[in-house]
């Protein structure tokens, strides 16, 4: 007898969408942490390794927008789910962006070579990524925090653990601002010796970088409207 | 009684209760394997304990509304108990048919409507002869089941949101160890497993030897030892519907828990006891009802009270659908075994 001889109640249940969002922000955050290493690389002029995680970061965005798209399946008109359908859509829309501006950045970077940044953009570059990294990391804290909400079946306690982190993760995407004003500083203090295409190649590189922590601020934003909801 | 009439009875009568097991009872059981609560050997152990008592204790009320509650067979019996002999053999062949195909479909149709069904396809075979007259028919009774598919699920539903809100807001939301909470609910569950098991037995045993009884009651067998002739059929059913969960359910209960690994022991406690409270009400009146339907009644339940990330509202849809569709093909299938089976014998 064919093992498919059941007749079960499994088609009640639904794949459960935060684990979805969950499975979409790792692609994002691998990109943005591929993004991380690549910067370094590109410093160092390894341009090889560069190209590579170039590469990389695309596939993990292309991986990242099919995720997006099977998102919607998951959820036709007959499911009925415990958050917000649309603003759901909006959070995935939005952490989709991440990816977007981390391959942003990455094409960008291998448009030009490295070798006549001074030191001091060089380092002031790589704090930049550190400080949108440090939004990343706060933001990947609220993802793997989603799954015990549904464990707990939306536990106002566990809600208010995940909005409270949120406050941390914008502070910083203030200080990744005014961070950027400082790193155009010193750039242009530079202006003589690299010349205005490499002024303009690293200030878009600044605002790409800036970028990251500026979208991942407002994901965590749009996922707080959603968790307040709740309580 | 031709023998080979009674062996053809009894041998239905076990493929009926087998894919019983092999199913509904193994879907009901399921959610303690997906919980963790119990793995699948305890599972079948306690649910052939518990299948046993509840179709020992209760099953007689529901046993009595399929084999006589519908078509009056005294009236029939009176012009020939062949008759009823090919024509229960008929509804419970039509059954198992049904059942067969819906299995294999996946369709989501209850073994209790086909049965129900089929007995009233005999009913109508016997109004078309003359045996009996429309009016004949317990329409009320008829009415009074089929009011209960409704309003079973729904009650499941209600009932399993009220208990799982309770539970939500009384421990999940406010704790800030959940899965202390849960490890407190896995005892509960394993009664309200045991619970289950009671419930199925006492009404869906009815659904595999209904049509046995009432054959056999007509010739007069008295039963076995201290057994009377109802109690030997109940263990006889609830015996092949064990058969059935240990020999195939177990693979659906493994299908199944695996799957649904979010229906945690509270949520589990929650659908399971809200169902088993509502099959054993059913069965205390008599009335014939879908454990299975009323289990997806309770889960939809905890799914809209919080308990689930989401539901698929798509299978009420089937559901409703299998309502209407199950007891007029029931019915037709069980005239059209009727005619070859009554050629042969009658």
């Amino acid at each position: 007898m064919p093992h498919k001889y059941i007749r079960s109640i499994l088609n009640i249940y639904v794949d459960s969408p935060i684990d979805a969002l969950e499975d979409h922000s790792k692609k994002v955050i691998e990109a943005a942490d591929r993004l991380s290493e690549m910067l370094d690389r590109y410093l160092e002029g390894n341009i090889e390794r560069v190209e590579e995680l170039c590469r990389i970061i695309n596939d993990l965005e292309h991986d990242a927008d099919k995720m997006k798209q099977q998102f919607q399946l998951i959820l036709p008109n007959s499911v009925v789910i415990q958050l917000d359908t649309n603003d759901l859509l909006d959070f995935l829309k939005s952490q989709d962006r991440i990816a977007n501006n981390a391959q942003n950045a990455a094409h960008w970077m291998t448009l030009r070579s490295p070798e006549d940044l001074p030191q001091d953009v060089k380092d002031e570059l790589r704090s930049l990524m550190k400080m949108s990294m440090a939004c990343i990391r706060g933001y990947e804290k609220v993802m793997t925090g989603l799954e015990k909400l549904e464990v707990t079946s939306y536990s106002k306690v566990e809600i208010q653990k995940l909005v409270e982190q949120i406050p941390e993760i914008e502070k910083q995407e203030f200080e990744v601002d005014m961070f950027e004003v400082h790193v155009l500083k010193t750039l242009f203090k530079h202006e003589n010796e690299i010349g205005g295409a490499g002024v303009y190649h690293v200030v878009r590189l600044i605002d790409n970088i800036g970028d990251i922590a500026d979208q991942t601020a407002r994901s965590v934003d749009i996922m707080r409207k959603i968790l307040i909801k709740k309580t | 009684m031709d023998i080979l009439l009674g062996v053809a009875l009894v041998l239905a009568g076990l493929y009926m209760a087998w894919n019983i097991g092999a199913n509904d009872l193994a879907n009901a059981m399921g959610t303690s394997v997906g919980s963790k609560s119990l793995t699948i050997k305890q599972v079948i152990i306690l649910a052939a304990v518990f299948e046993l008592a509840g179709a020992l204790l209760f099953g007689g009320h529901v046993t009595g509304t399929i084999a006589k509650g519908i078509v009056p067979l005294d009236k029939i019996i009176e012009i020939s108990p062949l008759i009823v002999t090919v024509g229960m053999l008929a509804a419970i062949l039509a059954a198992a048919f049904w059942i067969t195909l819906a299995t294999f479909y996946n369709l989501p149709v209850s073994t209790t409507h086909s049965i129900v069904g089929s007995v009233l396809g005999f009913g109508i075979i016997c109004i078309f002869y003359g045996y009996i007259a429309f009016s004949d028919i317990q329409w009320i009774v008829l009415v009074s089941i089929v009011a209960s598919w409704f309003l079973s699920p729904a009650i499941g539903a209600v009932l399993a949101y009220i208990i799982f809100y309770i539970v939500r807001k009384r421990f999940l939301t406010k704790s800030e160890n959940v899965p202390g909470i849960e490890k407190k609910f896995i005892w509960l569950q394993v009664a309200t497993a045991c619970f289950i098991a009671f419930a199925h037995g006492s009404n869906d045993v009815a659904n595999a030897i209904g049509p046995l009884y009432a054959v056999f009651e007509i010739y007069g067998y008295g039963g076995f030892g201290p057994l009377t002739l109802t109690q030997v059929l109940l263990l006889l059913g609830a015996a092949g519907i064990v058969i059935g969960l240990s020999t195939w359910g177990y693979k659906v209960i493994d299908t199944v828990g695996n799957k649904i690994t979010e229906l945690t022991p509270t949520r589990g406690f929650s659908a399971q006891f809200a169902t088993a409270s509502v099959v054993l009400a059913h069965s205390f009146v008599g009335l014939p009802i879908s454990t299975t339907h009323t289990l997806v009644g309770a889960v939809i339940g905890v799914g809209l009270a919080g308990g689930l990330s989401g539901v698929n509202l798509k299978v009420i849809k089937n559901i409703v659908n299998s309502w209407f569709i199950t007891v007029p093909v029931a019915a037709l299938t069980c005239m059209v075994i009727y005619f070859p089976l009554a050629w042969f014998f009658l």
